[in-house]
C-alpha cells in the first residue's frame, strides 16, 4: 500500500501541482484525437513516462486487471448479448450503431484516464496529494467545512495502515487459513470463524482508541501533509515533453504530416 | 462523544474495513463471476450503521473509497466505489432504522449488495455512454444475493459480538 516515491526515483520528481495539471491535460488529450497514429504516439509517451517513473509492473498489472473486470468484461458481455438478441429477434431496439473503431476509441480514452490516474497516484507522495487537496478545498474551508480535520483523518488512516497493515494482514491470513481449513475447495464457508476473526480485529484495534484520539488531538496538519510549489529542471522537461507531444499529436490530426 | 474521539473511532473502522477486504482472497465465492467480490469491508459499514449516526456512516464510506482509490485503484474506480458505497449505505441505513421489523441483518445486507451492484452498473453505463452494460446487471444481481447473504451472516454475528463486548459503549 506504499505509494511514496522512493529515493531512487528522485530524478523523475515533478512538482505535485504541475504533475496534476499535466496528468489532467494528458487524460483529456485523447478526447481531441481520432487518428490511430496520434493515439499511438500518446501510448508511446505514456510508456516512456512509465519507464521513467519506474512503476512496478505488478502494480500496473493489478490495476489493469481491475480495469478489465470492472469496465471491459461488462461492456463486451453487453455487446455480445446485444448482438445475440438482435440476431435472434431482429428487433431494431437491439441494433447497435457503433463500429469497432468507435468502440475501441471509447475504451482507449477511458483506459488513458485510468492509466494516467494510476501513474499520478503511484508517483506522488500521499502527503503531497493531501496537501494539494487542502489547497484546492480552501473555498470550502471559508464556508465552515472542516476540511483540515477530514484530511487529517485520511492521513491518520494512511499512517495506521502503514504501521499495522503488513503485521495485521499476516496474522489475519494465518487465522483465516486455520478458520477455513480445507473448505476453500469445498465452497463451504466458516461464517462463525470469520466473524470471530473480524470481531477480534475490531476489539483489539479499539484498545488503541485513546492513543489514536490523543494523536489526532495533538498532531498538527502541517506535520501530516503539506504542499509547497517548487520548480525544478524536471518540471521544465515534463512541460516541454508534454507540449511536444500535444503539438505532434495535433499536427497529425490536422493532417500536416502523413 | 467528542470530536476527536469520533475521528479516532472512524480511523479505526476505516482501517479495519480496508484490512478486512484482504480476507476476501481466502473465501471462495459460490458463483465466481468477474467483477463480483464478497465485499467484506461492508461489514464495517453495517457495524457503523448499527452503532453510529448516518453522517458518520457516510463519512466512513467516503473516506474508505477515497483511501483505497488513491492507494491502489486510481481515480476512475473512485466513481464506481463511491456510487456503490454511498447508495448501499443509504439503503442499508433506511432498512435498519425504518424497516428492521421486516428485515434482519442478512436481508439488509442483501438489499445493500443489490443497490451497490445496480449503482455501479448505472455509473458504468454513464461513463461508457452505453446502455448495453445493463445486460450484465442480472448476473450481478444474482451474485449480489449470494454475496450479500454471506456478508450479512458474518455481519450479523459480528454486530452481536461487538454489542456484547460493549466496544462502542466503552468508547463513549
Amino acid at each position: 500500500m506504499e505509494n511514496e516515491a522512493p529515493e531512487s526515483l528522485k530524478f523523475a520528481d515533478v512538482d505535485g501541482l504541475i504533475k496534476f495539471i499535466l496528468a489532467t491535460a494528458l487524460a483529456c488529450l485523447p478526447f481531441l484525437l481520432q487518428k490511430q497514429m496520434s493515439l499511438g504516439i500518446v501510448s508511446a509517451y505514456l510508456l516512456l513516462v512509465t519507464l521513467v517513473s519506474r512503476i512496478k509492473p505488478r502494480t500496473l498489472l493489478i490495476s489493469g486487471a481491475s480495469y478489465c473486470i470492472i469496465v471491459m468484461i461488462p461492456y463486451f458481455f453487453g455487446l455480445l448479448m446485444n448482438a445475440l438478441f438482435y440476431s435472434v429477434s431482429n428487433n431494431a431496439i437491439f441494433a447497435y450503431q457503433q463500429g469497432p473503431y468507435e468502440i475501441f476509441l471509447r475504451l482507449f480514452r477511458l483506459f488513458i484516464i485510468w492509466y494516467v490516474s494510476i501513474l499520478y497516484f503511484h508517483t506522488t507522495p500521499m502527503k503531497t496529494v493531501i496537501g494539494l487537496l487542502d489547497k484546492l478545498f480552501t473555498p470550502l474551508k471559508l464556508v465552515g467545512v472542516p476540511v483540515t480535520d477530514y484530511l487529517k483523518v485520511v492521513m491518520c488512516i494512511v499512517i495506521e495502515l502503514k504501521e499495522t497493515g503488513s503485521e495485521v494482514t499476516k496474522s489475519l491470513g494465518e487465522s483465516m487459513r486455520s478458520a477455513m481449513g480445507g473448505a476453500r475447495r469445498k465452497f463451504k464457508i466458516n461464517v462463525k470463524g470469520i466473524s470471530q476473526i473480524i470481531v477480534s480485529l475490531i476489539v483489539n484495534s479499539f484498545e488503541k482508541l485513546d492513543k489514536i484520539e490523543s494523536f489526532v488531538e495533538q498532531v498538527n496538519p502541517e506535520d501530516l501533509y503539506g504542499y509547497r510549489f517548487k520548480l525544478s529542471k524536471n518540471d521544465g522537461f515534463a512541460v516541454v515533453s508534454f507540449i511536444l507531444l500535444t503539438s505532434l499529436a495535433l499536427m497529425l490530426e490536422k493532417g500536416y504530416w502523413f | 462523544m467528542n470530536k476527536n474521539k469520533k475521528y479516532a473511532v472512524i480511523i479505526i473502522l476505516v482501517t479495519n474495513a480496508i484490512l478486512i477486504s484482504f480476507l476476501e482472497s481466502f473465501i471462495p465465492i459460490p458463483i465466481p463471476v468477474p467483477g463480483i467480490k464478497l465485499g467484506l469491508g461492508n461489514i464495517i459499514t453495517m457495524i457503523a450503521i448499527a452503532f453510529l449516526g448516518f453522517k458518520d456512516v457516510l463519512f466512513i464510506v467516503i473516506v474508505r473509497c477515497f483511501v483505497v482509490a488513491v492507494l491502489t485503484r486510481g481515480v476512475m474506480m473512485l466513481a464506481f466505489s463511491l456510487s456503490g458505497g454511498i447508495f448501499s449505505a443509504l439503503i442499508m441505513w433506511l432498512l435498519y432504522k425504518k424497516c428492521s421489523r421486516f428485515f434482519n441483518i442478512k436481508g439488509i445486507s442483501i438489499g445493500g449488495a443489490i443497490v451497490h451492484s445496480t449503482a455501479q452498473i448505472v455509473v458504468a453505463s454513464i461513463i461508457l455512454g452505453q446502455v448495453v452494460v445493463m445486460f450484465y446487471l442480472p448476473i450481478l444481481l444474482i451474485s449480489s444475493v449470494v454475496t450479500g447473504f454471506i456478508t450479512g451472516s458474518i455481519g450479523e454475528l459480528a454486530i452481536n459480538e461487538v454489542r456484547k463486548k460493549g466496544v462502542f459503549t466503552n468508547g463513549e
